[in-house]
């Protein structure tokens, strides 16, 4: 691209420029100006920078992109260029403000849409670090907090909140987790919650809801009418497996769970054919001792039912061999809980409780 | 640590040498399902679980699997016991007698020593919770095979016990998966793993190295 101009001294008509722009060469009206790469400005007709050509005593940015009347006026005092020209930029770090085109902010290359808080009008100014558009119509992902109604879901910016004014139950499907069970009315909670806030309703004794999602199917009780309870959970995960309950009211006598191999008759699964035998071999502190190592293992995985306890504690008395009765009986606070799964564990040098 | 104490969880009484049955049982003294594997997979997997219910739990199980290991190793010592000549010939028990006469060593019915590739320990909860699902289940079908094969009520009654024993540990491991999943974000199961011990930074949330007990509400 050269411009032919007419005062150009050296005779070439050109001055070629130095440095940064590479094989453009410009012309000229004032040759010999040794600043490079500027767009012809259209008013000045010069294109070349550095110069005090006639388009105000200022210097014209490297990078011109706007040639539209005016020159690209750079910022006198810092390094941002602009890239919409409607206006003045404030130069330096500080950005513009108003709804031109300062498109700097420190070291941002691009302004960053922001929303004015209260009136979700877009503001250009730079710095808005929160409050980025996600999308909306209005430019503003911000939860509206004034009027209390629910918000509205599926925001990406984690702004669902939940609406805690009219005491119903919230808005299921949140995906911020904010489904919060109403505990107000004392019926059972809704079903399906997806934060886990799905309670069981322990104030009527009927068997619980079923098909829960959380875990939270439990059947401990029955139904007051004497039902069995409902097992199948439709919704466990995937690849989640589904243990029987037991029944401590229902088990074994000592003598007959150690040649049966478990304590519990809902877990006793003979192969077909194949049942105990009557083999006497057995001593009665082996049979107490087997008996207390299944409550042993039952405990590790219930460790808050009562009933569970007492009986250890009973069947660790009958146990008359010394050596397993004192190392069970070490384990064992006999005032409160089942204590062997507390933490710490011995490879893990924590302290206590943590 | 470990403590021993002087008795077998269950009694072994075979008065009938067996060498051929020997031979088959050893399966589960260092067979790929035999209770050698089983209680070391066991004693590996609790470093990283997550909660003092499972540690205890393996802790137990895998304990209770070198019980079983002694059984096992008690009943191969009877049923090799006051063997004529001709019974070290018999198919079966003749290679393994050549290397190791009528001690106890750790292969398989195959011969395949010990090794192992057939325990897994992943260092996820859920992961390790399934392979011991899976291994209780493996054991199981192991004695119902070799239950199939033996004809000695007192060999029977032994196997039998022990069966039923692989039976209970599948439903405390499976009570254990239960107990972990109820800590975790019932949406996605695998949205991090909590056993795994990161920095913060490393994400995981940081270290989620439990509560203590499974189940807590924090």
């Amino acid at each position: 691209m050269q411009n032919k101009c007419n005062n150009c001294e050296g005779g070439n008509g050109f001055v070629s420029l130095d440095g940064g722009w590479g094989s453009v060469s410009w012309s000229c009206g004032h040759c010999g100006c040794s600043n490079h790469g500027c767009d012809a400005c259209s008013n000045c007709g010069w294109n070349r920078c550095g110069c005090n050509d006639g388009c105000g005593a200022v210097i014209y940015t490297n990078n011109r992109r706007n040639r539209s009347s005016d020159c690209d006026k750079d910022c006198q005092n810092g390094d941002s260029t602009r890239q919409n020209r409607s206006g003045d930029c404030a130069c330096g770090n500080q950005t513009r403000s108003g709804n031109s085109g300062c498109n700097t902010c420190g070291t941002r290359s691009l302004y960053v849409e922001c929303c004015d808080e209260n009136t979700y009008i877009r503001d250009f100014s730079c710095g808005c670090s929160s409050n980025t558009r996600q999308g909306r119509s209005n430019g503003c992902d911000k939860c509206d907090e004034s009027n209390g109604t629910t918000y509205t879901q599926g925001r990406s910016n984690g702004c669902d909140k939940c609406d805690e004014c009219s005491g119903t139950t919230y808005t299921q499907g949140r995906t911020n987790g904010c489904s919060k069970c109403d505990e107000c009315n004392g019926t059972s909670y809704t079903q399906g919650r997806t934060n886990g806030c799905s309670k069981c309703d322990d104030d009527n004794g009927t068997t619980y809801t079923q098909g829960r999602t959380n875990g939270c199917d439990k059947c401990s009780k029955c139904d007051d009418n004497g039902s069995t309870y409902t097992r199948s959970r439709k919704n466990r995960g995937v690849g989640m497996v589904w243990a029987a309950e037991q029944e401590l009211d229902q088990i074994f006598e000592s003598e007959s769970a150690l040649r049966a191999g478990t304590l519990f008759p809902e877990l006793h699964k003979p192969m077909n054919g194949y049942c105990p035998g009557d083999c006497n071999c057995q001593t009665c502190e082996q049979e107490a001792a087997f008996a207390a190592w299944e409550l042993r293992l039952y405990l590790n995985t219930h460790p808050d039912d009562k009933q569970a306890l007492a009986l250890f504690r009973k069947l660790c008395e009958e146990t008359e061999d010394p050596n397993y009765a004192t190392s069970f009986l070490k384990d064992m606070d006999c005032c409160s809980g089942w204590n062997w799964t507390d933490d710490p564990w011995p490879w893990e040098c924590r302290p206590c409780g943590k | 640590m470990f403590v021993y104490e002087k008795k077998l969880q269950y009694p072994v009484r075979i008065t009938r040498a067996d060498p051929a049955m020997a031979a088959r049982i050893i399966s589960q003294y260092g067979g790929p399902d035999g209770e050698l594997g089983a209680s070391l997979r066991y004693l590996s997997q609790r470093y990283s679980m997550p909660c003092g219910e499972l540690k205890g739990l393996l802790t137990d199980i895998g304990v209770e699997e070198l019980g079983h290991l002694e059984i096992v190793g008690a009943m191969i010592h009877q049923l090799t016991r006051g063997l004529c000549c001709e019974d070290l010939t018999k198919g079966g028990f003749d290679a393994y007698f050549v290397d190791h006469g009528t001690g106890v060593h750790p292969v398989a019915a195959s011969g395949m020593p010990y090794h192992a590739h057939a325990m897994a320990s992943k260092g996820d909860p859920i992961t390790d919770l399934h392979e011991n699902l899976a291994a209780e289940q493996k054991a199981r079908t192991t004695y119902e095979n070799l239950l199939h094969q033996a004809d000695d009520p007192d060999v029977i009654d032994v196997l039998r016990y022990l069966r039923q024993r692989e039976i209970v540990h599948y439903q405390r491991f499976a009570e254990g998966l239960a107990m972990v999943q109820d800590q975790l974000d019932e949406k996605n199961f695998y949205a991090f793993n909590v056993g795994l011990s990161l920095a913060e930074d490393c994400g995981n949330n940081g270290s989620v190295r439990g509560c203590g007990k499974c189940g807590c509400d924090d």
